[in-house]
């Protein structure tokens, strides 16, 4: 059997999670065409490096983003669609449109710069989110039917916090930069935890023990 | 089995077969008037435009081949007397075709010199300057729009083989500044047997073969027209190819990275400091000849080539690596991996681990022979 450990989940151009819309056959996200039947595929949600074929960077070649733009849009040129139906100008049209999109994003280093922010603060949340210790909290905190087991759940977000904090001033400390992000993922899981937290103490009071219930809880 | 040799020959995409076997079932002439050969004429055009905007220029500047040799044949033997100069590390069709030229040379890391590419030009009387855009074997790409441009202020033409380049890195011909560019359909998932040359708006091109009108006037005979219309389906296809580079790059550079592991000083990646296209790996394990380690890789269920495949599955030192300054027993010991549209990453670490069994197997008979 052969190891993989080491290796990307790379997919050729081919295989995908989705399917083309006319012959149902595996398309990837990232593609214009079904492979299979040579149709335009509908406009996928993926970012704007992924749909112009580019690293996901700061730092791009410009000269690339123009050579990469200029020959994805001879490609989705509309005059060659003309006489294809109704649908496949439909999709060829968006593909375009979202081409352009991206393209005008990632020309400009002040909008690729914030775009690049945002697609990063996402994929943080999206992360700290899918943390296994959060995790394992948030079904803690999901199943808690009293005041006292939400506190309890507060209580080990909050020492893991102070733990994870100590973790992050050694990491920067040490300028070890991937541990340090990888910290802050966590600690950003764990923040939210405690917000949960709050507002799933506030449902479980009696109204008039509401207030301010868990104000030792930051 | 597991294919990764896809600078030899790209497996068929799917909808190209299709798009073949259709027009395999329709018959007619393209040059013919009546309806039957109108429809197939359609079909060629249709294909022709789709060739065009692959690469940037005007269906009319696209004339179908039988492949890249004929189309670099026809650029190279069109010329007559014109001199030729063309660099060390082309590809057979084209040194075959000029064996007299002046070549430019490489460096260690397999990019041609500008800097004698302006020696050498600078002195030629009007020549045609031939140079490949991407290296069959390293991957490297070379810097053909600034020799071009070079070339072009001396008063001479510019041919680049875009072959290998081709479904690597977008094409823009204007960009490149050349006057011709060869092309072919098998690189790109398309049929083998059909390619192109494109020639620039101005200039002339007399006919290799003669007999016919076709392709107006510039290459006699019945076009190959499923040929034509799998090549324009590939052609479209290979949009998808490029969006697919940065994580072909991810998976070829994880690959390289394992084998080096393994081979340690043994490995060698020459071209590795250069540009190169995402999909090609060249790998020489020190004083083991690539035959030796196309047979071993066969053995262990991975199809790779030594260098460039063409010929009759001769295998000797490469001429590319020999050019690149590369020891005896680096260059005869060449192995080129390359990647495509099919390509999982279980292929890649099924590879890797036919290489360690390769590498270690060698050794032991080594170290067991010196004993």
């Amino acid at each position: 059997m052969s190891n993989i450990v080491g290796f990307s989940d790379y997919a050729g151009t081919v295989h995908g999670d989705l399917h083309c819309w006319l012959c149902q056959k595996q398309v990837s996200s990232r593609a214009l065409f079904c492979h299979h039947c040579g149709t335009i595929q509908p406009v996928r949600a993926i970012d704007h490096f992924a749909r112009l074929g580019l690293e996901r960077r700061i730092d791009i070649d410009p000269e690339q983003l123009e050579h990469q733009y200029a020959a994805l849009g001879r490609t989705l040129d509309p005059q060659r669609f003309m006489i294809r139906g109704i649908g496949e100008r439909g999709h060829a049209a968006k593909q375009l449109e979202a081409l352009n999109r991206a393209y005008e994003v990632l020309r400009e280093p002040l909008r690729r710069g914030r775009y690049w922010i945002s697609l990063h603060e996402k994929e943080s949340k999206e992360a700290a989110a899918a943390h296994p210790f959060v995790v394992e909290l948030r079904q803690e905190l999901d199943m808690a039917s009293a005041p006292s087991q939400c506190d309890r759940v507060a209580q080990k977000a909050g020492q893991a916090l102070e733990v994870g904090i100590m973790s992050l001033m050694q990491a920067l400390r040490g300028e070890n930069w991937q541990q340090a992000n990888a910290t802050l993922v966590e600690l950003e899981g764990l923040e939210s935890i405690l917000v949960s937290v709050r507002a799933r103490r506030g449902k479980l009071m009696p109204a008039d023990k509401g207030k301010g219930g868990i104000g030792s809880v930051k | 089995m597991i294919y990764l040799d896809y600078n030899a020959t790209a497996p068929t995409k799917p909808a190209v077969r299709a798009a073949v076997m259709e027009a395999m079932e329709r018959h007619g002439n393209p040059s013919s008037v009546h309806r039957y050969g109108r429809v197939a004429k359609k079909h060629i055009e249709a294909a022709r435009a789709s060739v065009a905007a692959f690469i940037g220029v005007k269906p009319a500047q696209v004339i179908f081949t039988s492949g890249g040799t004929e189309a670099n044949n026809m650029v190279l033997r069109r010329t007559g007397a014109a001199p030729i100069i063309t660099s060390s590390i082309e590809h057979d069709s084209v040194l075959a075709c000029a064996p007299d030229a002046a070549r430019i040379p490489v460096d260690a890391d397999g990019v041609i010199d500008l800097a004698a590419v302006q020696a050498i030009l600078a002195g030629a009387p009007p020549s045609l300057v031939s140079v490949m855009l991407v290296n069959n074997e390293t991957g490297v790409i070379q810097p053909v729009a600034e020799l071009a441009r070079v070339a072009k202020a001396h008063g001479h033409l510019v041919h680049t083989d875009a072959v290998q380049a081709a479904g690597r890195i977008a094409i823009d011909f204007t960009a490149l500044g050349v006057d011709f560019l060869t092309l072919s359909a098998h690189k790109i998932g398309g049929p083998q047997g059909i390619g192109a040359l494109i020639a620039g708006p101005k200039v002339t091109l007399q006919s290799l073969l003669k007999g016919g009108g076709q392709e107006m006037n510039r290459r006699a005979g019945t076009e190959n027209v499923a040929g034509i219309e799998g090549f324009g389906v590939a052609a479209q296809l290979a949009a998808d190819d490029l969006l697919a580079v940065p994580r072909l790059t991810k998976g070829r550079d994880e690959l390289q990275s394992r084998l080096v592991d393994i081979g340690g000083d043994d490995a060698v990646i020459p071209g590795a400091r250069a540009p190169r296209v995402a999909n090609t790996l060249c790998i020489a394990m020190r004083g083991v000849p690539s035959e030796t380690q196309v047979m071993g890789m066969d053995l262990e269920g991975i199809a790779v080539s030594a260098g460039s495949a063409c010929s009759s599955g001769k295998v000797k030192a490469s001429h590319v690596l020999q050019a690149m300054g590369c020891a005896n027993d680096i260059a005869g010991s060449g192995l080129r991996i390359s990647l495509g549209w099919n390509t999982q990453s279980t292929d890649l670490a099924r590879c890797a681990e036919a290489w360690r069994t390769l590498y270690q197997r060698t050794h032991t008979n080594r170290r067991q022979k010196a004993a």
